[in-house]
């Protein structure tokens, strides 16, 4: 697959603030996640040429009253290689539930923003030399590891004007948190 | 050995946890939804306590904990949440219906296994 494009202007209710705190939650998930599964991923303002290696894609969309959208993110083989829990799954499988459990923390942190969402299951792409474009108002947010880039998109479309604010009062269960009751 | 049944429909967290469990020296059964989750509950009496996802196609983790849990025989069967969610509000449904836990992906595997000893012993 040579070229992943998209053209809808998806983000017109989504102000600068409020894009900046989607990509900083995304970009924070992503890296947390991928710390969970002992790869380090760190911020670059380019990755350079991410379609030399990029060959996974997992892509996973999310519905609710205020917000819907997809998020996208594609990475190398060996990246997902690296990190699989699972040696023997496959590499598809992975980038799946790696889609799942990073919009699972977005949506958890979306939570402490009075903002729900639901999950739809996620989809895979494969293929070589992958090259994901920016929409007009949703740059990617590229990331490194040891491995080679990652490449996050969050795109949204919020029904009216997107009100992120975030409320410490509400408690949303954290990555790891086991709840037990008898 | 004690049976657990793990409900995922990703066989990459089936492995996982199954890898884990095993190593602590539990005998693993495997569904794939919530529809083959009921399935093997209602089938093998033998399985001693479930883990179940909640974002599933066909049957999601939670009617499958409200179906099962609907049958008085399955009244004492443990069945512990392990998902991505943390909204409080699924949290506070799943233990309405009779979940005996909720576990938040990624999860600790030394935290997995305290939770499944406890359940079954």
């Amino acid at each position: 697959m040579k070229e992943i494009k998209k053209d809808l202007d998806v983000d017109a209710g989504a102000r600068d603030g409020e894009r900046t705190t989607l990509d900083e939650i995304a970009r924070t998930c992503t890296r947390d996640l991928l710390e969970a599964y002992g790869v380090a991923a760190r911020p670059v303002q380019s990755a350079g040429d991410l379609g030399a290696s990029l060959g996974f894609a997992g892509i996973i969309g999310f519905t609710g009253p205020v917000l819907r959208g997809t998020l996208l993110i594609a990475t190398t083989n060996a990246t997902l290689e690296r990190s699989n829990p699972a040696p023997t799954s496959p590499t598809r499988e992975w980038m799946a539930e790696l889609a799942n459990q990073l919009l699972g923390r977005i949506k958890n942190q979306l939570l402490t923003c009075e903002i729900e969402i639901h999950l739809t299951t996620p989809l895979v792409l494969r293929g070589q030399h992958l090259s994901i474009e920016a929409l007009r108002k949703v740059s990617p947010i590229e990331m490194v590891t040891d491995e080679g880039p990652i490449l996050v998109v969050l795109e949204t479309e919020p029904a009216g004007t997107l009100a992120l604010v975030r409320r410490r009062d509400i408690q949303v269960g954290a990555e790891g948190d086991s709840l037990l009751w008898q | 050995l004690k049976r657990i049944l793990v409900v995922d429909d990703s066989p990459t967290v089936r492995q996982q946890v199954g890898n884990v469990l095993r190593l602590a020296g539990f005998d693993i059964a495997e569904a794939v939804d919530g529809i083959d989750g009921a399935a093997k509950i209602r089938e093998d009496q033998s399985i001693a306590a479930v883990l179940c996802d909640v974002n599933m196609p066909r049957l999601n983790g939670m009617d499958m904990l409200e179906e099962v849990k609907r049958d008085p025989k399955n009244a004492a069967l443990p069945i512990v949440m392990l998902t991505t969610d943390g909204q409080p509000e699924h949290i506070a449904r799943a233990r309405k219906f009779g979940a005996k836990g909720w576990i938040i992906k990624p999860f600790k595997p030394e935290l997995l296994v305290a939770a499944v000893s406890k359940l079954v012993s």
